[in-house]
């Protein structure tokens, strides 16, 4: 049986583009009203994330 | 199928950093739990405290939970990330403090513009301004150890770009801090005359001054170049003292025995070269280095030498001096003691390293040591100085010596 890595990165940017696409498609069958006050932190907390998860398990 | 996380390395516990603290140790502990700098910790919950507070309500509810550490055992200073890495979690922090603070803005926690995002800029700008200042003391004010490699050009010239554009962009950021407050506020044209104004007077200034405050600086810099000659000198002295000296007294000591003198000299040789080649010692531990001389002033001095270390720790140019002041205790100990046993106490903690050599021989009286001895004087009480300590040498005639030597630890 092999083990497989869980890349860290990864596996935030894949979650993030979910919740990103669910938030997008909620807006988008008018569910939520989106604005660009409650899009600009959530964009920033999606490549946050991303570049913190890639930070904390770069081998340098 | 197993799954396993791709961590690099294995991390350090969560816990209060008491020993790197400004408050109550709640970033640095942060900081040092996810190998990140503590400042950028630091300026994300002064950034989130502006945000109706939530940056404060999170720092007592963390100093709350999360355990105090240790400090006695803390380490030298945090393990952080650096290049790629600390960028990519630097960005990565901010961006996931820019969004609290733009969730917050969005629900009306809110003080105003004019106020948080000048506070969030000067933060973030003053803390790589202070960090630059950090990183600039050392190399400015020590001189580098005789025998240890010198860096290299291009490395120094690095670090020296490393260390402007980290100012600049913490100037910048704490110059555009005060120019959006100034336009948030509306009086950003009453603020450019005065600055016209200031900047009229500084250019008049600066042309009637300008040959004075050259001259002024030229003589700076050759005083600080002359200090470190000084400082120089003075270690290389101390080390021959410590070791040429020393092994030059022990070679007229056993003259009868050429198999003795023999062995001395090729020690002595091969340490000396060491030490010109840049590689003396190879322990890279306060107890392993004690250890390794305690051995070695045994060996010399056929005297016991026992040595106790509380709280171990990595030696940087500073501990290293107060190690080689610590041998050179343990040598007079050896040679002054009587034969007694010389006991070697070492302990770090409470943001100082400390080390006490005793014997229990004649004593002396330290008054009384002659000027153009300098074991007792550079090798030991010049040398602690030189890097920020300080020895004490407690002794009376028929009671002994003990050398205590204090070291401020550097993070």
């Amino acid at each position: 049986m092999t083990s497989r890595r869980l890349d860290l990165p990864s596996f935030v940017a894949g979650v993030g583009m979910l919740v990103f696409g669910a938030v997008l498609l909620a807006d988008a069958v008018n569910a939520i009203d989106l604005s660009l006050a409650a899009l600009a932190p959530l964009a920033c907390f999606l490549v946050g994330d991303i570049l913190l998860a890639a930070g904390l398990t770069r081998r340098d | 199928m197993a799954v396993t996380s791709s961590a690099s390395a294995p991390r350090e516990p969560l816990r209060r950093d008491r020993a790197h603290k400004y408050i109550g140790g709640v970033c640095a502990g942060l900081g040092r739990h996810l190998g990140v700098d503590p400042l950028v910790v630091r300026i994300a919950f002064v950034a989130a405290a502006t945000a109706g507070g939530v940056g404060i309500l999170l720092y007592a509810a963390a100093w709350i939970l999360i355990p105090a550490d240790d400090a006695r055992e803390a380490p030298a200073g945090p393990r952080v990330r650096r290049g790629r890495a600390a960028i990519e979690v630097a960005l990565g922090v901010g961006l996931l403090t820019l969004s609290v603070l733009l969730t917050m803005r969005a629900l009306g926690l809110w003080f105003s513009d004019a106020v948080v995002w000048p506070v969030v800029l000067v933060a973030a700008g003053g803390g790589l301004l202070w960090r630059q200042s950090l990183r600039a003391t050392p190399a400015e004010t020590s001189a580098p150890a005789v025998g240890a490699p010198e860096p290299a050009l291009d490395e120094r010239r690095r670090e020296r770009n490393r260390v402007l554009s980290g100012s600049g962009l913490g100037a910048a950021l704490v110059i555009g801090a005060g120019v959006f407050f100034l336009y948030a506020t509306n009086s950003l044209s009453a603020a450019r005359d005065a600055v016209l104004a200031a900047l009229v007077v500084a250019v008049v200034l600066g042309v009637i001054f300008a040959p004075w405050m050259v001259r002024l600086v030229r003589s700076l810099s050759a005083e600080r170049e002359e200090r470190i000659r000084s400082q120089a000198r003075a270690e290389m002295g101390a080390h021959l003292h410590d070791s040429v000296l020393q092994t030059l007294a022990l070679v007229q000591k056993r003259a009868d025995d050429p198999r003795a003198v023999a062995a001395l000299a090729r020690t002595q040789e091969r340490e000396l070269r060491a030490w010109l080649a840049g590689r003396e010692g190879g322990h890279d531990r306060l107890a392993a280095a004690l250890e390794a001389l305690a051995g070695e002033v045994e060996r010399a001095h056929g005297v016991p030498v026992e040595v106790v270390v509380v709280g171990d720790r990595v030696l940087d140019s500073h501990s290293e001096a107060l190690v080689a002041a610590a041998r050179e205790a343990m040598v007079n100990a050896a040679k002054f003691g009587g034969g007694s046993t010389v006991d070697v106490y070492a302990e770090t903690g409470d943001g100082e390293l400390q080390v006490y050599v005793r014997d229990r021989g004649p004593g002396f009286d330290p008054a009384a040591i002659p000027q153009d001895r300098r074991g007792v004087r550079e090798s030991i009480v010049g040398r602690m100085a030189r890097h920020g300590g300080r020895a004490a040498i407690h002794s009376a005639p028929g009671a002994g010596t003990e050398v205590e030597l204090t070291l401020p630890e550097t993070s």
